[in-house]
């Protein structure tokens, strides 16, 4: 949300239905194949599941009532007593299967429409249904052929990914692009094949299928990307270190190569995990309550910044803003703990740095280095960052006193860190809390005991309780006295009235 | 030849009243290094087989290669005086024997903070001009910088072989040549020197503070030698002899008598005492070896006592010339003891620099140990500069031990530049590995070093990016934070062909932060590494040190680019209203210019957030017409931490819980004034009023979260309501050329957007002396473009000197300057357009 957002556009924003999937509401006898009734339908029999959550993003929400009452239908009419019910307004991104909402209304089972990130639940099944977009696989494949050919050289080893609507025409683009018998290769993801099956996490032999096997190294690869500017297609050109990358919008029926924008991208990550080595005091963001392990992900930065010996605290905000960030002024840098498509929010708005896990461990890790390489899936950091906690990777040299400061491209000048949690000091903290301090004149305790929020607290020129009001008949010495508060409600409170 | 053992240095180190700290200065090519060459090669603890190499200071293959210095260098001299040099020093010494430590200094604009760094630690320096060119640009900025941080300085009148073999001046015009330049170099002492601190430090050759000779040809001399010469010879004293030498003291050959006039009553001509006993033999010298008068120019050698050896007797012309001259005149000799007699011992100048150097109070130990030069008391050392090392990355500390002692192994207190006394700020405490002696290309390992001593120091280069103040007391203030005459106002951005470099680039941008005074290494917000630096020649010179040295990957660099400043040309024309994200919070906001003088106090730090607030609104009202009740509620400067210009400044009547949002207001002004709206470049000068504010009665409505978005909407409004402006840097630019290549100057110059403002002709020379303004963003290339177009007879000496307001409103699409801003949008990967007001301000 950019900065000059008041809210109100909140309220306001028109939802652009005509893109994605329904041109205005669908009609009813393509509701069957546009979202697959019939293989919810199946997978939901065979699961004999009872109460099922229906979970669409806002640019779907006109077709809901129509899938719905067309399950109902078909579900109830074999004699079942089967409930569905719409989840809408998620908490965090709609790509999120939002199990918490679900779990309000008891459901036992969820059925996510739309664009996804793919992100596993932690607790219930789920079923996904992407929707079919129309594409014209030859032309696809004609430009490609005719583009690619000319930006390199010698034989090309093409691999194909897709956005989700697209991924049933996937293999019919391969065909067409082998048609086409320039590349010296073609290859595609099959992710989709695997995520449109029915997911159970308590079945684990299956989840790992579901995981699939990380892509192979597409180094020497060129990637076609099928659909138009997404997060996606960002999460894409970030992580994936290949030659180069094309995507080929169906509505638009464009090709273009897709990377001056990415090295861009990089820097200002980059400039992202500069802020976050200066920082003392981090914030780390819950904002999936959704994706497999992000309790895992959470506990690793925890500890990585323990180790680091900076302070973390750990938020949950709902959906991200300015305004809500901008509350916590004694937090230095924010980590955002999300599905890998929100993960990279664009923080130019925001008043601290926000970054994503993978870029804290770059800034905290000693060993670690920026490469260019990116991680946004959860497994793979926790693959490199929990060995790394063992290895003792982010500890603080305690044999230095204080600690080489270190040069800080952000300003262009040494920074050196505050430190909190130090053993040495809590092996005599617990000794110095018993000690007695002598009340000070403005009657402030004197250590906070090592205490971010207490800190920042003492420079602030504001601190409540008419300590430090510049009205001299409060006499400073003294604590203000309780007065009778307002009652009510925001809108109006009792006296106003 | 003296060779002495580390030990014999150490001893000669204890003897303060003996040694003399000094450096170089002068303008580019007046033969600044060529001269310290001689000096080495007469006088060394380097080994003599070392000694002697041409430009022994240019330790650097560039500076070898271009024949310019870059880095300043110290060596450090021995020289021993004879009884009746001794008698001329006025204050106590102890033995003959001189310690001599000397800093070769660059002379090229770009590399002036190099300057800065070399006159910190010194406490003479020796002013070298050419007699061609005379008194040039910087030779008057290096000498205004010595004397504002209280150094003394003496003239060496360099290249006087130039005006005998090129120009052939005659006795009487080269008589008139120096007097100009001593008179010249008079003008500026008498403009910036401190005669209560320093008393008068007019140089004069009479009082031997005034040298003359040819660095190139190593030979040299002061009126001191020929007044010894001449006084023994005709059995008067010299010091009324050397007074005779200078000025209008005429010899009447005749009468053998001196006057003041060319004429005597006879009607008789009478020589100038300069010109007859001075110059006289050294233009038959000339004049016989050089036109072939070898039989003649050796008769001389024989009378002058000048002994020449049977292979320098076959010698022809100029190589002749130059061994009679070494022999006649070694250039050392009148230097070192010109050096010795006039300029201050550690002790004799610390006395009156404590108080321009140290920022404490001036009775406190530290005080009293740096005026005192006192070895027992608490340490007080200034870091100037650090020095790269063979070890790829550490740095030796270069600095000046003020007082105290320091030794190998003690634990000192490093304070950095943003120590604040009594906090744990920017403070280390540390042991110091080794120290060391620097000597040009060599180390040499030292125990201790006591106060007046320059001094390198290993192992604390970690904990200070450029200088810092070591010490050992725990109350001690920090030293003066260098001020240079250069600002880093050129950027360029620089990046790795190869993304896995990055790392190394980083580090190499740290080392190269380290290793020059001045250059800035930052990544800006768009994720681009930049360079900044005070000129093309500084940069060039930064970023091939960086992919070379520093780095060691390749590096591929962007074209140099100029920051602005946004600022606001009018008042508001309406008060800007923004509302919270939550609509319960209203900020009414105007913002308007600042005075140009009252941008410039506060960025010269003369007024600070610090001040005493009353006072500094007496102040603001008195001279700067505020209302005294405004200035009073200033709430704060920002960007802070850099003496940002601009204010905000609370002018609401009986706003209630106003105190409470006030952190959030600061905070919010604090971060938008880094990025203004319409280029994203840092603001400037601008005073923003918050004139009313209406507040949600709930302190949770009203938290940060929603005042500081809403804070920096209403600046944004405000200053596009306020005609947005856009400052760009400017060059001074100074010139001396002939009168023929005026036309050419005035062509590049206007091409380029520059405008001439003064133009005076050199007295006595037919050359002319230019000043003039030339935006940076113009300058690239402009050295080049102006050799071209005047033959090569033009060279410019170009330093930022002030932020120059751009014609036009940044936020006007039909107006030129939108183009600019455009660019600059453009290049941050920014939406082209500036935003619309709509964004920033609400209706009621």
């Amino acid at each position: 949300m950019p900065i000059d957002c008041d809210g109100s556009d909140v309220i306001q924003r028109q939802v652009d239905i005509s893109s994605a999937l329904a041109h205005g509401p669908a009609l009813v006898d393509s509701i069957g194949t546009l979202y697959e009734i019939d293989k919810t339908v199946a997978a939901i029999l065979s699961g004999g599941y009872q109460r099922i959550a229906l979970q669409f993003p806002d640019d779907l929400l006109c077709d809901s009532t129509a899938v719905s009452s067309e399950l109902q239908r078909c579900l109830n009419g074999e004699g079942g007593k089967v409930q569905v019910f719409i989840l809408a307004d998620t908490s965090y991104g709609s790509c999120c299967v939002d199990e918490v909402a679900a779990e309000h209304n008891a459901a036992d089972f969820i059925v996510h429409y739309g664009r996804t990130c793919l992100s596993l639940t932690s607790r219930l099944p789920v079923l996904y249904v992407f929707g079919r977009l129309p594409i014209d696989p030859v032309d696809c494949a004609n430009q490609a052929a005719e583009v690619i050919k000319d930006s390199a050289e010698d034989g090309v080893k093409l691999f194909v990914l897709y956005d989700m609507p697209y991924a049933y025409a996937a293999a019919a683009v391969c065909d067409a692009l082998r048609d086409c018998a320039v590349f010296e290769c073609v290859e595609m993801s099959h992710i989709a094949d695997n995520a449109g099956r029915l997911y159970d996490p308590r079945n684990t032999a299956e989840s790992k299928q579901h995981e699939g096997q990380p892509l192979v190294p597409l180094t020497d690869y060129t990637i076609l990307y099928l659909g138009g500017e997404s997060l996606a297609l960002t999460n894409i050109l970030l992580t994936l270190r290949c030659r180069a990358v094309f995507s080929y919008d169906p509505p638009t029926r464009l090709l273009r190569e897709e990377s001056a924008l990415v090295n861009r991208h990089l820097a200002r990550r980059y400039k992202m995990v500069q802020h976050a080595r200066d920082a003392d005091v981090i914030g780390i963001v819950v904002g999936t309550l959704a994706a497999t392990r992000y309790l895992r992900v959470i506990e690793a930065l925890k500890e990585m910044v323990r180790r680091a010996r900076k302070k973390a605290y750990v938020f949950v905000v709902g959906k991200l803003n300015v305004a809500k960030l901008a509350n916590f002024a004694e937090i230095d840098a924010f980590v955002l703990v999300a599905c890998p498509e929100n993960s990279l929010v664009d923080s130019r708005e925001f008043f601290r740095p926000l970054v994503t896990p993978y870029e804290l461990q770059l800034a905290l890790s000693r060993s670690r280095q920026w490469t260019g390489d990116y991680v946004t899936d959860f497994r793979a950091f926790l693959n490199n960052v929990e060995p790394d906690i063992a290895e003792g990777d982010y500890d603080v040299c305690d044999n230095e006193e204080d600690g080489v400061p270190h040069f800080s491209m952000v300003t262009g000048t040494l920074k050196q860190n505050r430190r909190f949690n130090d053993p040495r000091q809590n092996s005599t903290g617990s000794a110095d809390s018993l000690e007695l301090t002598a009340r000070n004149q403005r009657t402030e305790i004197a250590r906070y005991m090592g205490s971010a929020g207490a800190e920042y607290l003492l420079t602030r020129s504001f601190r409540g309780l008419g300590h430090d009001s510049n009205d001299s008949t409060i006499d400073g010495s003294l604590p203000a006295l309780a007065v009778e508060g307002r009652s009510g409600i925001a809108r109006g409170y009792d006296n106003e009235k | 030849m003296v060779n002495f053992t580390v030990d014999q240095i150490r001893g000669l180190m204890d003897k303060v009243a003996n040694i003399r700290n000094m450096s170089v200065i002068a303008h580019v090519d007046h033969g600044k290094s060529t001269l310290t060459d001689s000096l080495v090669a007469k006088a060394g603890i380097i080994s003599s087989a070392k000694a002697g190499e041409t430009r022994f200071t240019d330790t650097r293959q560039d500076e070898q290669d271009r024949c310019i210095t870059i880095k300043s260098t110290a060596i450090s001299m021995y020289f021993e005086l004879n009884e009746d040099q001794m008698e001329d020093i006025a204050d106590k010494s102890n033995g003959n024997g001189f310690l001599i430590n000397l800093i070769d200094s660059p002379g090229h604009v770009d590399f002036s903070s190099e300057v800065t760094a070399a006159l910190r630690v010194t406490d003479g320096a020796l002013v070298v001009v050419d007699t061609v060119s005379g008194v040039s640009v910087q030779t008057e900025t290096v000498l205004r910088q010595a004397l504002t941080e209280l150094i003394k300085p003496v003239v060496m009148i360099n290249k006087v072989d130039r005006a005998l073999l090129e120009l052939q001046l005659p006795q009487e015009d080269l008589y008139q040549t120096f007097c100009r330049v001593v008179e010249n170099v008079n003008v500026s002492i008498a403009t910036y020197q401190d005669e209560n601190a320093m008393g008068n430090l007019l140089v004069s050759p009479e009082l031997g503070t005034v040298a003359f000779g040819s660095g190139l040809h190593a030979w040299g001399f002061t009126l001191r030698q020929f007044a010894t010469r001449y006084a023994k010879r005709m059995g008067s004293d010299r010091n009324k002899m050397m007074a005779k030498l200078w000025g209008d003291k005429f010899f009447n050959q005749a009468t053998k008598k001196w006057s003041s006039k060319t004429t005597d009553a006879t009607g008789k001509h009478s020589d100038r005492g300069f010109n007859m006993f001075v110059l006289d033999p050294i233009y038959k010298i000339f004049a016989t070896t050089m036109n072939g008068r070898k039989d003649e120019a050796l008769a001389l050698v024989d009378k002058l006592d000048i002994v020449l050896t049977s292979e320098e007797r076959d010698l022809v012309d100029k190589a002749l010339l130059k061994v009679i001259m070494r022999k006649f005149l070694p250039a050392a000799e009148a230097l070192m003891e010109m050096i010795c007699i006039h300029l201050p011992s550690p002790v004799k100048a610390q006395a009156y620099r404590c108080g321009g150097l140290y920022e404490g109070p001036q009775d406190d130990e530290c005080a009293m140990g740096i005026r005192k030069c006192d070895p027992s008391a608490p340490l007080m050392l200034y870091v100037s500069k650090m020095v790269p090392t063979s070890d790829k990355g550490r740095f030796y500390a270069f600095g000046r031990v003020f007082s105290g002692t320091v030794r190998s192994g003690q634990k000192v207190r490093i304070q950095g530049p943003n120590y604040v006394p009594g906090s744990k700020s920017d403070l280390f405490i540390k042991s110091i590995q080794r120290t060391i002696l620097m000597m040009g290309r060599y180390i040499e390992s030292i125990e201790d070093c006591p106060a007046g001593n320059i001094i390198g120091l290993v192992g604390v280069d970690q904990y200070l990016l450029k200088s810092g103040t070591l010490t050992t007391s725990e109350t001690a203030h920090n030293l003066k934070v260098m001020k240079f005459s250069v600002s880093p106002v050129v950027q360029i951005a620089v990046d790795v062909k190869n993304q896995q470099d990055l790392p190394k680039l980083i580090e190499g941008l740290k080392r190269l932060s380290k290793s020059d005074p001045c250059v800035l290494c930052f990544t800006s917000e768009s994720g681009e590494h930049i360079v900044a630096g005070a000129g093309e020649l500084h940069l060039e010179i930064c970023l091939k040190d960086l992919e070379e040295d520093h780095a060691q990957v390749p590096i591929k660099q962007s074209d140099p680019v100029v920051p602005y400043r946004e600022t606001v040309q009018t008042v508001s024309s309406v008060a800007a209203l923004s509302k919270s994200p939550n609509k319960h919070n209203r900020i009414h906001m105007t913002a308007e210019p600042l005075q140009d003088e009252l941008t410039l106090l506060i960025e010269e730090g003369k007024i600070t957030p610090r001040d005493e607030f009353k006072e500094r609104a007496r102040r603001l009202a008195e001279d700067f017409g505020w209302d005294v009740n405004d200035a009073r509620k200033i709430w704060a400067f920002a960007p802070e931490g850099s003496n940002g210009s601009n204010l905000l400044v609370d002018m609401t009547k009986g706003v209630q819980y106003l105190n409470e949002i006030k952190d959030s207001c600061v905070s919010g002004l604090q971060g938008s004034c880094r990025e203004g709206p319409c280029t994203e470049e840092e603001m400037r000068g601008c005073r923003f009023n918050i004139m009313d504010v209406t507040l949600h009665a709930d302190s949770i409505h009203r938290g940060a979260g929603q005042i500081m978005p809403t804070m920096r909407r209403a600046i944004y409004g405000s200053m596009l309501l306020a005609k947005p402006g856009l400052q760009e840097p400017i060059y001074l630019v100074e010139i001396q050329c002939p009168e023929n290549a005026m036309g050419g100057i005035y062509g590049v110059l206007t091409r380029r957007r520059g405008h001439v403002f003064e133009e005076a002709q050199r007295p006595g020379t037919p050359l002319y002396n230019i000043k003039a303004y030339l935006p940076v963003a113009e300058s690239f290339g402009f050295t080049a473009d102006l050799r071209s177009n005047t033959g090569g007879q033009a060279f410019p000496q170009s330093v930022f000197d002030h932020w120059q307001l751009m014609n036009g409103e940044a936020n006007d699409p039909k107006g030129k300057l939108y183009e600019t801003v455009k660019t600059v949008r453009k290049r941050k990967g920014l939406p082209e357009e500036v935003p619309g007001l709509d964004r920033y301000i609400d209706k009621l």
